[in-house]
């Protein structure tokens, strides 16, 4: 549980599960998205982090459980919902026939709020040719022009998946920006998916990690760096393997000294180190992409461990 | 494994169930062709002819669909956008270490060698069960001539949108009749086979050049020019009214013009050729004189051609404007994700079909005016149709045209979305399952009016009871027409996909145009032609409700997977 009972919740989804043949992408996920947040979604490739975002935009039913956006259902209410929404996919599938000046002018006929002093000054920013064709432009631009198409309305809630995969730091840098801007503004709320840890870490405010189809943790930032750190420790004999620690995520080190990304309060973990013989020698804070390799060796081994 | 046996690895395991199939159909004929004995539907009798007629339509239309199928995948068609500019060979391939002679010259090779056992199979069964004697070594050479030059002018980039088409359809008519014109001059078989070996080097020749210019990026472009730029440009830069417009923008971009251009190239095409159509109806024992008389050889020319064309064009047309993107039946993210209701994403679908009907007549009646103020018939034409004015009273002669002129542009436009639907659903695997059972239908319909035809021509005994027929099928399909319809309007309803004033206002509009068709035919045929069984169940049939309805099901069904 991320958000205290009286936050209002941009985003509900529970219990929502979804196959495709005998896949199951999604199985029983729950998720909460707070008002007023940027909200991140981590996860391998494949580990349903499209699926869960479409399930957001109505673009798949659930096939259990409920998903409401803005207190909605997307499926039966998708003008409702939508017209609130900036989606910027992971395909860019945006027409490819289209000059940038079209899908400008196309895209504004469905949003009342659309500014076109902000969208021009996107257009500038970006160096979007008007007359150039979708499927000329870089895959860069592309995500740009997509950017432009989502924002300029001012959305209440953006959507983003994977939104620079693949893509230089400048175009990056870009994105990064969309998402200050967009929280910049008092009570909209950002949710994407990615695989750029470090850049999430820079503008996250919740964090939710999605393997196999399962939420591993959803949490803020703040408290997942907290409860995380690496310990070094060094042990009276030096040993083959290992040991067997609670809250220890994973293990690097041989001999009388080892390394562990752990999971716990700092009393916690010294008295688990105590337990085990062993005595800290150093302790550090991690960053989230040390906590996700850590947290996915663990999912891994736990797996083969079955 | 060397990079062309990996080329061919990769070719096969793309399309080795469609191979698979059409190879089956070959050996399954080949074996029918050992096992039956010879010429067992042959035509030796007035009673042989359901046999022979049905053997000879069944041996068609299956090899048909083989050389169908194979000169698709052997041009990488699947894939491709026609009316773009692009090349239509895949790009992914163009990175594979192969030069591209062989990237051109296997695709080629194979195709040949995979068309050319079609057609002897069909011809072999033909001389082996129906003792019809085939021609077996040019029009083999032919098929692998017409698959060359398909690929040929397919994989040429072209400078501006639409050439290809413009060249693909004159090229391939000119093509076809040629070995016909050269054997009708009784040329050799041997001179026309020379011909088409030096037609399928001269294809290899053209792929090659256009396949290795599109693989280094040569690509030259034509613009519109300036002057015919601007006063469209500055109208598009004016913003949309309403959701509802720009919606129907995109759907006119994406298909709008496809219809009207292909009325456009066929009117190029065919009107030029009127004269021998002209020629040959006056020369036909087949047609009744009075009717020559009554219409006017050139009127009844060019009413054939405006009849047949357009509705066959709708008719290919049709199935492909459930696309939502450019190649694709299933409907992008981006365009899933616009808020609007699915029903104004299908009303923009139907609105241009409207436009796209008649702007495709439009462009018809046009190139009809112009070839026939061109070729000096204008006055001829002027005097036919003046004649046939004077014969018939006011009322019935205008009756009749307005009537005709609706009655076609509507069936057009039947033909335009009566299949829509079904593209709609996203599912390719639902459209090729619908394909396939349309095909399976419309063959097995023919070939069982056949049997019917010839069974019934033996048993006159049966003649009064089917002359009591008509009102019962007519009931019948009322009936079930009126529960499809209420099946797939309740279910809109309940969904809410669309609102209740815009259903009963559909259902109202059907009703009128179905009660104004009744009364029109009423008031125009002479009273004993007009029989209201009939009418009433060719009304029922013509006009599209449940199909309109599924529409909007079958797109929720798209947009929400």
């Amino acid at each position: 549980m991320i958000a205290t009972s009286s936050t209002p919740r941009v985003i509900d989804i529970q219990g929502v599960t979804r196959r495709f043949g005998p896949t199951v992408a999604l199985e029983s996920v729950s998720l909460r998205v707070p008002r007023g947040c940027v909200f991140g979604l981590i996860g391998v490739n494949g580990s349903g982090k499209t699926t869960l975002l479409k399930h957001v935009l109505g673009l798949l039913k659930a096939q259990t459980g409920s998903v409401r956006v803005f207190e909605r259902d997307p499926v039966a209410d998708p003008v409702g919902v939508l017209s609130r929404i900036g989606y910027l996919a992971e395909e860019n599938d945006l027409p490819p026939w289209m000059t940038v000046a079209e899908l400008i002018r196309y895209t504004k006929a469905f949003y009342p709020s659309w500014s076109d002093e902000d969208a021009e000054k996107m257009r500038r920013q970006f160096g979007l040719d008007p007359n150039g064709r979708i499927d000329t432009l870089s895959k860069g631009q592309k995500a740009r022009a997509g950017l432009l198409a989502a924002m300029a309305y001012r959305p209440d809630l953006l959507v983003l998946d994977e939104p620079a995969s693949g893509l230089d730091p400048l175009v990056r840098r870009d994105i990064l920006g969309a998402i200050v801007r967009t929280i910049a503004d008092e009570g909209r709320t950002v949710l994407f998916s990615s695989h750029l840890l470090d850049e999430l870490e820079r503008v996250a405010d919740y964090v939710a990690m999605i393997d196999k189809g399962r939420i591993v943790f959803s949490t803020a930032l703040d408290d997942l760096q907290a409860t995380h750190r690496r310990l070094t420790l060094r042990f009276a004999v030096a040993r083959s393997h290992p040991p067997e620690v609670r809250g220890a995520l994973s293990w690097e080190g041989a001999g009388q000294e080892w390394t562990a990304v752990c999971y716990g309060t700092t009393g916690e973990l010294q008295a688990a180190a105590s337990a085990c013989g062993a005595s800290i020698v150093a302790e550090h804070h991690v960053g989230l992409d040390e906590i996700f390799v850590a947290r996915m060796r663990q999912t891994n081994a736990i797996l083969e461990q079955e | 494994m060397t990079p062309t046996m990996a080329l061919a690895y990769l070719f096969w395991t793309r399309h080795r169930r469609g191979l698979t199939l059409v190879g089956g159909y070959c050996l399954a004929v080949l074996l029918l062709c050992a096992v039956a004995p010879a010429g067992v539907f042959a035509l030796s009798s007035d009673e042989s002819i359901s046999l022979f007629m049905t053997a000879s339509i069944v041996l068609c239309s299956g090899s048909g669909v083989a050389v169908g199928y194979l000169v698709l995948i052997f041009t990488f068609s699947r894939e491709a956008q026609l009316e773009t500019c692009e090349s239509s060979y895949p790009a992914r391939l163009w990175t594979r270490p192969l030069p591209t002679y062989a990237l051109v010259g296997w695709p080629m090779l194979w195709g040949s060698a995979a068309l050319m056992p079609v057609w002897l199979t069909y011809a072999w069964a033909e001389r082996q069960l129906c003792s019809l004697d085939l021609p077996l070594a040019w029009p083999s050479l032919m098929a692998a001539v017409l698959l060359a030059w398909c690929q040929a002018i397919l994989w040429t980039s072209f400078p501006m949108p639409w050439l290809r088409l413009l060249l693909l359809i004159p090229g391939g008519t000119i093509f076809f009749f040629t070995p016909m014109i050269m054997l009708d001059f009784d040329e050799s078989s041997t001179a026309l086979c020379g011909l088409l070996a030096g037609l399928l080097l001269a294809a290899y020749g053209t792929a090659l050049r256009s396949v290795a210019r599109a693989r280094c990026g040569e690509h030259r472009r034509w613009g519109w020019p300036d002057w015919l730029r601007w006063p469209w440009a500055a109208r598009s830069r004016r913003p949309f009214s309403s959701p509802a417009w720009a919606q129907l923008w995109f759907e006119w971009r994406l298909h709008g013009l496809g219809f009207p251009m292909a009325m456009a190239i066929l009117a190029i095409l065919v009107f030029p050729m009127m004269p021998l159509l002209v020629e040959a109806l006056n020369s036909s024992d087949q047609l009744p004189p009075s009717l020559r008389q009554e219409i006017g050889s050139l009127w009844l020319a060019a009413a054939s051609q405006m009849l047949v064309l357009p509705l066959y064009s709708a008719m290919l047309v049709g199935p492909q404007l459930g696309k939502c993107s450019g190649k694709s039946f299933v409907l992008s993210s981006y365009l899933a994700t616009r808020p609007v209701p699915v029903a104004m994403l299908v009303r923009a679908k139907f609105a241009m079909t409207v436009c796209s009907t008649l702007a495709g007549w439009g462009a018809l009646i046009l190139g009809l005016l112009l070839w026939l103020t061109l070729s000096g018939h204008a006055v001829e034409a002027a005097q036919q149709f003046e004649t046939m004015r004077q014969k018939h009273a006011p009322g019935v002669f205008w009756g009749w045209l307005t009537l005709l002129v609706v009655g076609v542009i509507l069936l057009t436009w039947v033909q335009m979305v009566q299949e829509m639907w079904i593209g709609l659903t996203g599912r390719t695997r639902a459209i090729e399952i619908w394909n396939f059972i349309k095909v399976g239908f419309l063959i097995g319909l023919i070939l069982l009016g056949l049997w019917f035809g010839f069974w019934l021509a033996k048993h006159p005994e049966w003649w009064p009871l089917l002359e009591r027929l008509p009102p019962w099928l007519a009931g019948t399909a009322v009936i079930l027409k009126g529960l499809a319809a209420v099946w797939s309007l309740s279910v809109l309803k309940r969904r809410q996909l669309i609102p209740s004033g815009v259903l009963w206002g559909v259902l109202a509009i059907w009703l009128a145009l179905a009660g104004g068709l009744f009364a029109a035919l009423y008031a125009l045929l002479p009273y004993k032609w007009f029989y209201w069984p009939g009418v009433i169940l060719g009304i029922v049939l013509l006009l599209p409700l449940t199909r309109l309805a599924l529409a909007p099901l079958a797109l929720s069904w798209n947009r929400h997977r």
